[in-house]
Order: structure tokens, then sequence, then C-alpha cells
């Protein structure tokens, strides 16, 4: 799962850079209109929010992160 | 309508609230019971720092301007929040490392804690953040302006109203931003303050939105038909933009002093990142919610030629509706005053820490060991900063005269800071950046954004000539600002962030490649780089030349009393010592320099580390011997390739003595076979013929006496052996004992002729001329006749000439006396010439009696006495030559 965390910006970069293919299919098709635009970048947003969220609830304390300043004042006491 | 007095009363009393809220923090926080206040959720809502008044006022003007391209503001921001796994775990991890306390301060510290680099970096950011800090000045006077206009006549003033707020501003920052220098840099009463300045603009912001979609917009699903046909209501970012904008935001996110402060510097904890990762792009995601419909909305009622800017403002102000007007200014007021108060903190540490104290502390002759309290100093210098900071800000604002749109100023700095971002990443991910790299990538970098966006922007016509952004400088075509090396149709901020950033990036590695890094910037890069194996080793400080007490004085100073006191108790303890003082091990001083470092930036603390230490005592070589692990290794492997050299030559020895005894042993085994062969001939003819004489009855007279003869010849050559051998033994044992005496060389030769003659072997004539043998011996002359003899016999025996003849002469070679006696028979072939002196060597084993030990032992002989022989070849002969004992011939004469 620790993948995940490294995979989901990569997710995101892809998904909210496809608003670059709407300017390209402008000039045949009829733009895209705002409402739509909102709906999808939102939606994106939305999507990794709950995702990060997920990961957050899901890998607390099994994945290994630095600790607080108190955790490392203790530390360095014991070690020293 | 509000009247500007109550407006001024709100604003007073709400940032009274804020004071009572910072200060009662900071109580706490000093107690020690600020463990509430460093929760993950005070952490994300303080990283709101990020939505200034540009993104509360802004936002809509941007969104009524160019639709949906306001959001990627925010994208860029919630992608790296998203990313943290990739960049902000390291970035917060190094700078918790490394006690960094700025921007400046980490990319100095990482490229060798360079000043220089730290006091460019200052400097840019200072040009970058002071017209954002005049854009939030800006904002906040035109939202008093809004209330203000249908009131007054014409007498409010811009200048003025701009003038209160900055002063206002600089005394809360100075009051919570300077009130003491903590460790780490830390402002627990600001945070916060920014923390419920975030939930009051938030609140404010979406109140505004929920007003405009469901009081004026008639529902959400109205409100999407009603922005269809306005006319933002078809997609139209353009690709290079929307990627532009989201880079820029994102870089800016992670460059930005004031973001660094809060994400970096005010973080506690490293596991609140990873709430923050999802917790902030949600509070992004809200404020930008209701965007869109405001300036929607906004474009539709209100009449045209209204600031697009204040449509949070204006659109309940017109519709009657003051208190969500106030409470929108509120948001607004927080937006900007949250911004200033840590922009200007951040930039203030920085210019303190990297430009004031450095110049102080040269202008101070004892430097770092001067008397007084340099905390005083440092807090002093740093509200110096922050009003000078601020009086820029106000100055900026008072040039420009705020005419500009709130984004593109907003823009113009991210792009600046922006510029930091390769020599960050490239300082937390790649160990060959060096120090003259980051130089030149900054440099050129920031060149290219003050020349292609930010002067151009200022105004046209005021430091940049119309002619000189359509024509280039001096008419070169392609120098022209906003269309650089001839590429033009560009959007011009496109252009600043292409250009700008790969210029900056290019040169950055190009540099870098080229050029070779200081022993400190190789550490401080491992360090960075490898900042989660704990095992970096420490910059190595050799403690020679300080003392404990000097260090506390030092640190009292920097510290305050207490907390060096107990600072250095716990090191004490730590290293076992009962009294207060540690001892100033390279471990300690590195801790040292850390908490410095929070208080006064890395490259000051270490200079100030290294005047006590007698910084230029630390040589590149300590350096290298303590921390360099290559040298260490390096250093290892020689001592182990000496070891094994040793062992080698040790082996070597080894096996020379063994294949020495294993020759010795096949040569005393060959010699004993030897032995026992020459004992057994005799003694089976010996035995043979006594066993005849016993059994053979009727034997005549002759041949008993035959036997008899024979049995009798065996055992003296027994006898002779046996002789020779215990000879050979005592000689070979060195048990010898010489009966030196004085004689004639000629009464010698005599004797052994004479001897040899008795036994007359054959019919050899010797020509041994007492005359030509006229010398005074004093020596063993009884040994030295036993090798004549010998010498003389064997010349019998051998000699197979026709008239054997052997002539001894006395001669001279290389200084030396020697006997030569040379004989006329066939020479001694070549081949056994060698071997002709070792031990039962016979030339022909056929002829003669002799055990083959005669040579053998003269040569022995000669070697006591101090002479030697040794054999010559002649023409027509042999010729054995007897070096004869120089010092006591020599005496003889």
């Amino acid at each position: 799962m620790m993948d995940a965390i490294r995979l989901l910006p990569i997710v995101g970069v892809m998904l909210w850079m496809l608003p670059l293919f709407w300017s390209a299919t402008a000039g045949n098709v009829e733009p895209v209109r705002t409402s739509t635009a909102i709906t999808y970048v939102f939606g994106v947003w939305i999507l990794l929010i709950f995702i990060g969220l997920g990961l957050w609830s899901m890998l607390t304390g099994t994945i290994e992160i630095g600790g607080s300043d108190e955790d490392e004042q203790r530390g360095s006491t014991e070690t020293q | 309508m509000a009247s500007v007095n109550q407006l001024i009363g709100v604003s007073l009393i709400y940032v009274a609230f804020l004071f009572t809220i910072a200060f009662w923090a900071e109580r706490y926080a000093t107690k020690g019971k600020a463990n509430w206040l460093r929760t993950p959720i005070v952490y994300t809502l303080s990283l709101s720092i990020y939505c200034t008044a540009w993104t509360f006022f802004g936002a809509v003007g941007f969104a009524a301007r160019s639709g949906m391209e306001f959001v990627t503001i925010y994208l860029g921001p919630s992608l790296v929040m998203i990313a943290w796994w990739w960049i902000l775990r390291k970035l917060v991890r190094i700078g918790r490392a490394q006690r960094v306390t700025s921007v400046a301060d980490l990319i100095s510290s990482r490229y060798g804690k360079s000043n220089t680099l730290a006091v460019v970096v200052t400097c840019m950011a200072v040009i970058g953040i002071t017209p954002y800090i005049a854009l939030q000045l800006q904002s906040v006077v035109q939202a008093f302006e809004i209330f203000v206009e249908p009131d007054f006549d014409g007498t409010f003033s811009q200048v003025q109203a701009g003038f209160w707020v900055a002063a206002g501003l600089a005394v809360f920052t100075v009051l919570f931003g300077t009130r003491n220098l903590n460790a780490n840099e830390r402002h627990d009463g600001v945070v916060i303050a920014v923390a419920v300045e975030a939930v009051v603009k938030l609140v404010a912001l979406l109140a505004v939105g929920i007003f405009v979609v469901w009081g004026l917009g008639g529902g959400p699903a109205e409100m999407m038909e009603r922005i269809d046909s306005s006319h933002i209501g078809r997609w139209q970012t353009g690709g290079a933009r929307w990627v532009a904008l989201t880079v820029v935001a994102g870089a800016a996110f992670l460059c930005l002093p004031r973001m660094f402060q809060v994400l970096v510097v005010e973080n506690h904890d490293e596991r609140h990142l990873q709430i923050a990762s999802w917790a902030f792009p949600f509070y992004l995601m809200l404020m930008s919610l209701f965007v869109v419909p405001i300036a929607v909305v906004g474009l539709e009622i209100l009449p045209e030629g209204s600031n697009p800017d204040l449509f949070v403002l204006t659109l309940p102000l017109s519709q009657g509706f003051e208190g969500l007007a106030t409470l929108s200014f509120l948001g607004g007021f927080s937006s900007a005053t949250s911004m200033v108060i840590v922009a200007t903190l951040a930039l203030s540490t920085m210019v303190s820490n990297h430009i004031i104290m450095p110049i102080w502390l040269n202008y101070q002759d004892g430097g770092a060991t001067v008397s007084g309290d340099v905390r005083n100093v440092v807090i002093i210098s740093r509200r110096l900063s922050i009003l000078g900071i601020l009086a820029l800000g106000y100055l900026y604002f008072r040039v420009s005269g705020g005419g500009e749109a709130l984004a593109a100023m907003g823009l113009i700095s991210f792009v600046g800071v922006a510029q930091f971002l390769p020599v960050m990443l490239g300082g937390m991910f790649w160990r060959g950046a060096t120090r003259a790299g980051a130089l030149t990538g900054l440099t050129i970098g920031f060149a290219v954004w003050a020349y292609s966006f930010f002067l151009p922007s200022i105004g046209v016509g005021s430091i940049m000539s119309i002619s000189l952004i359509e024509q280039g400088p001096f008419g070169i075509d392609w120098l022209r600002p906003q269309a650089l090396f001839g590429i033009a149709g560009l959007d011009p901020m496109v252009h600043a962030v292409v250009w700008s950033l790969t210029l900056n990036t290019t040169l950055f590695v190009i540099v870098s490649l080229f050029t070779f890094p200081t022993p400190l910037e190789r550490l401080q890069g491992a360090q960075f780089v490898n900042v989660f194996d704990h095992s970096a080793a420490a910059q190595g400080w050799s403690s020679a030349a300080a003392t404990s007490e000097d260090l506390m004085i030092m640190a009292q100073r920097i510290l305050g009393p207490q907390e060096a006191q107990v600072l250095f108790r716990s090191e004490a303890q730590a290293q076992g010592s009962s009294g207060s003082l540690p001892e100033p091990t390279p471990a300690f001083l590195l801790r040292l320099e850390r908490e410095l470092a929070a208080s006064v930036g890395a490259a000051t603390a270490h200079a100030m580390v290294s005047q006590l230490v007698g910084g230029a005592a630390v040589s590149v070589e300590d350096l290298m011997a303590v921390a360099d692990e290559s040298a260490q290794i390096l250093e290892y492997s020689n001592r182990l390739e000496a070891k094994s050299a040793e062992v080698e030559q040790t082996a070597r020895k080894l096996r020379e003595a063994n294949e020495k005894l294993t020759a010795l042993s096949v040569q005393k085994d060959s010699f004993l076979s030897q032995v026992s062969h020459e004992l057994r001939t005799p003694m089976t003819s010996i035995r043979s013929f006594s066993e005849i004489l016993r059994d053979g009855e009727g034997l005549s007279d002759d041949d008993h006496h035959r036997y008899a003869s024979i049995i009798f010849s065996e055992a003296l050559r027994l006898t002779r052996l046996l002789d020779d051998l215990l000879d050979l033994t005592v000689f070979d044992n060195g048990e010898i004992s010489l009966n030196v005496s004085r004689g004639g060389l000629s009464d010698v030769v005599d004797t052994a002729v004479r001897t040899a003659k008795a036994a007359d072997f054959g019919t050899m004539e010797i020509d041994a001329e007492s005359a030509n043998l006229e010398l005074m011996l004093s020596t063993d002359l009884d040994r030295l006749g036993q090798v004549f003899l010998n010498l003389i016999t064997n010349a019998q025996k051998y000699c197979d000439a026709a008239n054997p003849l052997l002539r001894v002469t006395l001669d001279e070679r290389d200084g030396r006396q020697v006997v030569l006696f040379e004989d006329n028979g066939s020479p001694i072939p070549p081949t056994t010439r060698n071997v002709i002196f070792e031990k039962f060597a016979r030339i022909d084993q056929k002829v003669g009696t002799g055990a083959g030990l005669g040579l053998a032992i003269c040569k022995e002989i000669m070697a006591r006495l101090g002479g030697r022989i040794y054999y010559e070849p002649t023409g027509s002969g042999n010729c054995f030559v007897v070096v004869l004992p120089a010092k006591r011939a020599i005496a003889a004469q």
C-alpha cells in the first residue's frame, strides 16, 4: 500500500492535465462548458482527497515516518 | 451603509481578539502545555497562509477575466501536498535535522554553509516578496475604500490608510514574532493566530458563496446554467498557461519564505504531514468552490466597470447585506494580515541572520566572544528587519500606485521565488550539486525573471521603454524582454516561466558538473541527500582550542542563560560527567552549532563556533579524516593491504626455511648413505677374506699372507675414512682448536713432499724449490701441511701424464700470497669442477682409493685458517690455488 501513497500524485497530475486536450480540440468541436470543467476538476479533487484520507486511515502507524519533537528529545537522550 | 468608523472599530476588535489568542498561546507554549496547539489541524490551518488576499479577493477577479484558469493556483499546491512522500517528507526531515530557519538558511546550509549564497537568496526573496506585501496592503486599502466611498467626499487617502495598515501589521509582527528566540525559530502565538484567521477567511468566503449560489443564483443547478451562459461559460484556457501556472504555483508553495516557515520550520511532528496531505487540498478546494459562481453573479448584477477583484465585498454590499460584507471584509483582512505577518517574519529572519548579523559580528573585534548579550542584538536586528521590509512594501505600494490587477502582481512574485526550486530540489536529491552551480543558476534565473517579467510589469514606459520591449535593447531583436531568442507569440507569463526556469536549471546543472565541491559542501550534500540514513557523520569540529566555558558564555548570549544551562547539563549527563560543563567533543560542538543555528542561522552559527574553536584550525584534512567515509575505507583497506603483504612475506620466509630444511635433510640422507656405502665396501672385503682365512684349510702361505694383507689394507682404509669423517665433523661443528706456531713455508712444503714421497704412489716428479718458497708464516702449520699433503697425494694419484710433474710455487693474487700446485695431467672436466670440494666427490669412481673427503677437508681447514682454496684451470693441466691466511702472512714479514 506504500506504493499507493507514492503513485497518488502521479494519478493527480495525469487527471488534472487532461484539460490540455480540451483546448486542443477547441477548433472543431464545441468548447467544453465551464460547468463541465468545474464538475471535472472538483470531482478529481474530491477523489484525490478521499483516497488520501483512506490511505492515511489505513496506513496510520504502519509506515515509517519521523516522530515529533518530543519523540526526538526522548530518543536523543536514550541513545546518548 | 457601515460607516468607516464602524469598520475600523470591528477591525480593531478583531485584531485585539487575535492578539489575545496569540498572547495566550504563547503563554501556554512557554509553560510547555502547548501540545494541543501542535495538532495536525492547527498545522493544516497554518498552511492556509498560502491563501492571501490575492486568493481571497483576486481569485474572483482572475475567474471573472479568464474563467477556470484561476484554479491552477490551487492545483499546484494540492499536488505538492499529495506528493508529500516524495518531497515534503524529506524537506521537513532535513529542516529538522539541520535546524533550518528559512529557505535561505536551507540553501546556504546545503551548499557548504555559504553566506554568499544566503545573502543572494535573501535579496532575491526580498525583491520577489515586496510587491506581494504591497499587494496585501493594497487589497486591504481597496476594501476599505469600497466601504468609504458612498459616505465620504474623497478625503479618504489610500496612502494614509496604507500607512496605518502597515504600521499596525508591523506592531503585531514585532510583538509576536520577536518576543523570544526559541529553539528552531518557532512562533506558537503567530501560528495559532494564523490558524484562527484561516478559519475566518474560509467561513467568510463560504458564507459569501452560499449567499451567492442560494441567495442570488437560485441553487446549484440554476447556477451552473448561469455560468455556462456567461462570457466565461466556455473553456478558454490555453494548455501552456494551464501547465505553467500549475507548475509555478506548486514551486512557489515550496519556495515562498512564508510557506517554508509554516511547512518546515513550524512543523512539530512529521506525522502531521500525512494528515495535511489530504486536509490541506480539502481546504483549498473549499476556498475555490464558490469562486466562479461569485464571479459570474458579480459580472451579471454589478454595473459594468466595477472591479472584479472586489466582487466578494461589493456583491453582499450591493444587496444590502452589511453584516455579510463586514464578515467578508474581515476574511480579506485576515488573509492579508496573516500573510504579511508570516512573510515579514520569515524575511526578517533571513535578513537578520544572513545580512545584519554577519555584518555586526564582523564589526565586533572579538567576534563571537564579544561581551554583552547577543540575544538582544539578534532581536533588535530582527525587529529592524521587520520594519524595513514593511517599509519597503509600503514604499512599493505608494510608488506603484496600486493600479495593477491583483492576480498579475501575485504571479510575478510566484515566478520570482520559483527560481529557488531547482537549487532546492537539486540540493535535496543530487549530491553533485555545487555552490557555484547554485549561485549561477539562481542569478541567471532571477535575472531572466526580472528582465522578462518583473521590470516590464512595473509599467511600460517607466523603467523599460516601449521601444525596448518591442525592439529589444539597442535594437537587438533576440533580446526582446518578452520574446527572448526571437521566440515571440508566447504568453508573457509562460515565456518568463519557461525561460527563467530552463536557463536556471540548465546552468545550475552544467556549472555543478564542471565544478568541484569543497569538503564541507560534500558533507552537507551527503547529509541532505541521505537524510534518512542516520549514519551521517558530524562535520567534524576539532575541539582543540575551544573550552567549555567559552562555549557556555557564547551559548548563554544567544540561547539565553537557562536554555544554555539546560543544554550543557543534559550533554554533560549524556557524557557521564557529574559537573554541569560537558567536554567539548566534536559531537557536542555539532549539537551546539545546530542549536545556535536555530536562532541565528546555519552560516552565522558556523562562523561563531568556528571563531571559538579556531575555525582555521579545522583543516580540510581534519574534515576529511573525520567524516569522509571513503577516506576511512581507503585507510582501512591500505592497512589491510599492508597486513596481507606482511603475512605474505612471512609465508615466503617460512617457505624458504622449509626448502632449506628439506635440502639439508636430503643432504644428510645422501651423506649418511654415502658414508655407509664407503664403510661397507672395505668391511665386505674384510669380512669375506677373514672368513676364508678362518675356514680355508689348506691355504698356501702365500695366499694366507695375501689375504691378511688385503684385510690389513682395508682396515687401514677404514681407519683413514673414519679419521677423515672425524676431522670433517670436527670442522663442521667448529670445534677445532688451532695450534698456532711460526715457521717457514718451505719447511711445511718440504715435510709434505717428503711424506708423500714416502708413501710413494708413483713416479711423479715434484718441483718444490725452497728458494721459491721463502715466507715466514704464523699459523697452524700442521693443518696447513695436511692441506699441502692432500693436494700432493691427489696429484700423485690422479695425474695421468706420461712424465707426471707437480710444481709448487709461491705467487700473488689480488694482493694475497698464494701457493700454486700445478700438475701436467689432463684437466678436470668443467662439469665436475663445481663439485670437487664437496664431500664424497670423486672425479672417477674407478680410480683411486680415497673416500672423496680430502678436498672437502682442505676447504674446511683453509676456511678455519682464514684462507681459501680453489681450482684454477690452466691450458694443459690442473692448478689448485691455496690462498694463505692474510694477517699471519703479513705479520710474519
